[in-house]
């Protein structure tokens, strides 16, 4: 397991679409999300009854919002039982949902605060320098082409599902996957658990090919999705590299220079 | 105080019970404001202002700009809406600091000054260690701080190859069929091991790691001045090895090894001791472009 902290690369500009989209996601989860994201179940068996509501306001949410695979094949709300949906476990859908938008929205919707907070620390890290690369316009455009891309490819594995899934981390992952392409080699600052929690320097590379790789390990009780990750990864890097093959870009040169200061 | 009345004025008028963190985020955008229009317009807080202080940018004559005031006040309104943590960062940050400058400050390259200054320069400041507390110097030179070898550490990986692999793996091994906790122990106890190898050979052939190199660095026999014998060296990353990567039990060395590296006259760990070995300026390099070294690692402009 490998957290990123920080990265030692410097961008020559302010970071304003990374910056815009964390707060997006977090007030978003703050102020929009029914208030059951932000609370752990309560157990008071007075409130039984509200809380129940509390649970459901939040799954009803989930449905209209999140992006659900057997909608996105079929075009219809799982409340119209399409025939792609066959593993409804999850509940009767929502009526009236624009299954399509919910592509956009739930990317922006988080199922709890280590989910967002964990999200936004690897949108920080990365998300700054692949910015300062691409630009502002085409950054958010691997963001949100990513997210999409990414929301395929779980949908390619789950066709039948007619559960939700939120989350920006497809989104994140092509913004990993670009960062991959364009700076292999910076070090990120991260914490190795199981190399005795020790915070060292390591190469971009190693960091994020780690994270590509134990996405291929999680098993299904784990609720992550992680064909979303991989999809959103390879959708990322692919994107910068075909971006590093269009002149107007590459004109640009990537490699941010080291701000140093006057007195060095 | 004003604050206060203003954090809870905002937590009665837009706060909601059932979203307890939507409270934390309201009452850090309060601080925020409050810490930063304020700053920017009249150069302080009122609080401050009573008191004859006021907020400087560093190397900037006249208003600060916004945008430092405000990553200074971000910083400051997310210590202080963390009760407990968040204040004991905040306290212990600005009172450890040599000028006062506290997480928030270096956050906004900022610092709180007496009414009457007009301007601090940031070539003044990496070396301010200097001027309060002088340097320690032995017979092989001047003494590593304890900042810049704490951050040097964080480059262990740096031109390490076949250490770089192994924390791959072994970070890898988080995902094998094996309970936490056993995963947790089994891999960090291998670490040790490589780490041990690796600093071992190091120390004794170069008296170096790359973090050492980048900060102008290098490790010593104490005696003799040369590089330290295999022997000392073995037992140098051991004690090491043991105080950095054992949690809990590997603190009860750390913690002494980092007030001895700050406090003692050789700047001297328990593995400096257990190795006979002193960790100084290396002499190969300019005494004043390694002193900017250290302090290009100090303030983390090295990676």
């Amino acid at each position: 397991m490998a957290l990123p902290i920080r990265d030692g690369l410097p961008t020559r500009r302010f970071p304003w679409i990374t910056l815009v989209l964390m707060v997006i996601n977090v007030v978003v989860f703050l102020f929009i999300q029914p208030s059951a994201f932000q609370n752990p179940p309560d157990a008071d068996r007075e409130n039984y009854y509200q809380e129940y509501q509390r649970q459901l306001d939040a799954e009803e949410f989930s449905a209209r919002w999140g992006a659900v695979p057997c909608e996105l094949l079929s075009g219809d709300s799982v409340a119209s039982q399409p025939d792609q949906c066959t593993d409804i476990s999850y509940g009767p859908g929502a009526e009236g949902k624009s299954v399509y938008l919910a592509l956009l929205t739930a990317m922006f919707l988080h199922g709890g605060l280590l989910h967002l907070v964990s999200n936004m620390l690897f949108l920080w890290v990365f998300g700054n320098n692949v910015e300062d690369r691409l630009g502002r316009a085409s950054y958010l455009g691997v963001y949100l082409i990513g997210g999409v891309l990414a929301t395929f490819g779980y949908v390619a594995f789950n066709s039948h599902l007619g559960g939700p899934m939120i989350g920006a981390s497809g989104a994140i992952a092509a913004v990993m996957g670009a960062y991959f392409v364009f700076h292999p080699r910076a070090r990120i600052l991260t914490m190795i658990a199981t190399a005795a929690f020790q915070i060292v320097y390591v190469p971009a590379a190693v960091v994020l090919a780690l994270f590509f790789v134990t996405q291929l390990f999680f098993t299904a009780d784990e609720y992550v999705a992680w064909e979303a990750h991989v999809a959103g990864m390879v959708a990322g890097a692919i994107m910068a590299l075909m971006i590093r093959l269009v002149p107007a870009f590459r004109r640009r040169n990537g490699t941010a220079q080291p701000a140093m200061p006057s007195s060095f | 105080m004003p604050i206060v009345v203003l954090v809870v004025f905002a937590l009665v008028l837009f706060g909601d019970g059932n979203r307890p963190l939507a409270g934390i985020a309201i009452a850090w955008f309060v601080v925020l404001v409050y810490e930063t229009l304020p700053v920017v317009v009249w150069g302080a807080t009122p609080g401050k202002l009573a008191v004859g202080l006021r907020v400087l940018a560093l190397d900037d004559v006249g208003g600060i700009p916004a945008d430092q005031a405000i990553k200074r006040a971000a910083a400051t309104a997310a210590l202080a809406v963390i009760p407990i943590v968040g204040w004991a960062v905040w306290l212990s940050s600005t009172l450890t600091d040599p000028l006062g400058r506290g997480v928030a400050d270096r956050a906004g390259r900022t610092m709180v000054v007496p009414k009457g200054f007009a301007a601090v320069a940031s070539r003044d400041l990496p070396g301010y260690a200097d001027g309060a507390r002088p340097p320690r110097v032995v017979a092989l030179g001047r003494v590593g701080d304890l900042d810049v070898r704490a951050r040097a550490r964080l480059r262990r990986l740096n031109d390490a190859p076949l250490l770089v692999a192994a924390v791959g793996l072994l970070a890898l091994a988080a995902s094998l069929p094996y309970p936490t906790s056993a995963i947790l122990l089994g891999s960090s106890a291998v670490w040790v091991v490589v780490f041990v190898i690796d600093e071992t050979l190091r120390v004794h052939r170069r008296g170096a790691t790359p973090g050492h190199v980048a900060a102008g660095l290098v490790i010593r026999d104490r005696r003799t001045g040369g590089l330290p014998s295999t022997g000392r060296s073995f037992a140098r990353a051991l004690v090491l090895g043991f105080s950095l990567y054992v949690p809990l039990l590997g603190w009860l060395f750390l913690i002494p090894t980092l007030l001895l590296i700050r406090f003692h006259s050789r700047g001297a760990g328990l593995h400096d001791m257990v190795g006979g070995t002193v960790v100084v300026a290396d002499p190969a390099l300019d005494p004043e472009a390694q002193r900017q070294q250290a302090m290009q690692m100090r303030i983390g402009q090295v990676t």
